[in-house]
């Protein structure tokens, strides 16, 4: 086996590993539900914060604090993440893996409570 | 340069969060576009290992990347490179356009890209590989490969999906050189995942979620009546991305030539940062 075959074996081997070093996709358990409100609004900042506002209050993008945005189901507000809306400049935020997207949701709808 | 170009780029991400979430490809691109109305400034050196007696070579891209809308990202490219014991060139312009053509996700995500470059034979970024690009290429010195104008129009498909993570992406590329040489053909293909899916509650730089771990091939596949892999040079790359949430955003691939028409190895560097909404 040349050099080349092994690097490549190696390094697919490298890869693999790393992504089932990870523990599978899953929704935070209640016990975990303020750290993931927590790391929601750490990914809002970055992410969102620029459109919606530091508050989600509303800048160039609307406010989240609203009822249609809270009424929604969360499954619904995560899969709206995910394709956007590409149109009317909303981005799709499928770059962000699943975990994320939801810990964004439920960042968002601890907004309810202020 | 690329020094001065990296602090500087630090001391902006410094001034402000931005939404940089980048992936650490060079080569491949996958359907995420940049977000409308931001501006993404980055600098993408190349250090060539070449063979056959050809010199080594410091190459260098700046990168402007404008997201238009939601579905339509342009990006300009301005390219230079510096061969050992020849002076420093500037090699030439690239515009690329890219469209996504489904607005909703899908298991598969198709973008059309589009590009027109106006380089010279010295360029040295090694964007894409196509059609019979070989090592043999830089056996030309600069100076005088710097007088042979290319300008090209290319097209690439691309293709994207993620899952569970990962993001896997492949493209395929054709290459029209307007002087009348023949369609050329090339492709490239990626995988990638970040070493945490989730974001921990804490702002951090050195955590997990921040990096990002990927693999990239890419290689030419002839010409246009000579699809074939016999003459085509191959390149396989490790890639790593360091996302800080300043918006800078760090990336580094090594890629080692697979076969006996490729380069030894074309070492990338990438900082990168994103100016939120500049334009609206």
């Amino acid at each position: 086996m040349n050099f080349h075959k092994r690097l490549l074996i190696t390094l697919t081997f490298v890869i693999c590993a790393a992504g089932c070093a990870v523990a599978p996709p899953s929704q935070p358990a209640p016990r975990e539900a303020s750290s993931e409100i927590r790391a929601g609004g750490k990914l809002f900042a970055q992410h969102c914060a620029s459109c919606h506002g530091v508050n989600a209050t509303g800048s160039r993008a609307p406010s989240l604090h609203t009822p249609s945005v809270q009424s929604m189901p969360d499954a619904t507000l995560v899969q709206f993440l995910t394709d956007g809306d590409l149109p009317k400049g909303m981005p799709s935020w499928s770059r962000l893996p699943e975990e994320r997207r939801w810990q964004l949701v439920r960042y968002i709808k601890s907004l309810k409570a202020t | 340069m690329f020094v001065r170009c990296s602090i500087l780029l630090v001391l902006l991400g410094a001034a402000g969060l931005a939404s940089a979430q980048e992936m650490p490809y060079f080569i491949t691109y996958t359907h995420h576009m940049e977000e409308p109305g931001s501006l993404e400034v980055a600098l993408n050196p190349v250090f060539g290992v070449p063979k056959g007696g050809a010199r080594h070579f410091t190459a260098s891209s700046l990168e402007l990347e404008y997201g238009v809308n939601g579905w339509w990202t342009s990006e300009l490219y301005l390219d230079g490179q510096k061969t050992a014991r020849d002076s420093a060139l500037y090699t030439g312009w690239r515009f690329e356009n890219r469209f996504r053509l489904l607005m909703k996700e899908h298991a598969v995500n198709p973008v059309l890209y589009v590009e027109y470059e106006d380089i010279t034979g010295a360029d040295r970024i090694f964007k894409e590989v196509v059609g019979f690009d070989t090592f043999e290429d830089l056996l030309e010195p600069a100076d005088e490969a710097r007088h042979e104008k290319k300008r090209e129009v290319e097209a690439k498909l691309i293709l994207s999906t993620n899952r569970k993570g990962w993001n896997v992406a492949g493209n395929l590329i054709a290459e029209k050189n307007l002087s009348g040489e023949p369609v050329e053909f090339g492709y490239a293909a990626a995988l990638s995942r970040p070493l945490a899916l989730a974001a921990s509650p804490d702002s951090c730089s050195l955590c997990p979620e921040n990096f990002s771990l990927g693999l990239e091939m890419y290689g030419g596949l002839g010409e246009w009546r000579e699809v074939r892999l016999a003459g085509t040079s191959h390149y396989i790359a490790p890639a790593i991305a360091w996302n800080l949430p300043n918006g800078v955003t760090f990336k580094l691939s090594p890629s080692f030539g697979v076969n006996s028409n490729s380069n030894r190895a074309l070492v990338r560097f990438g900082v990168s940062y994103e100016i939120p909404l500049l334009f609206r």
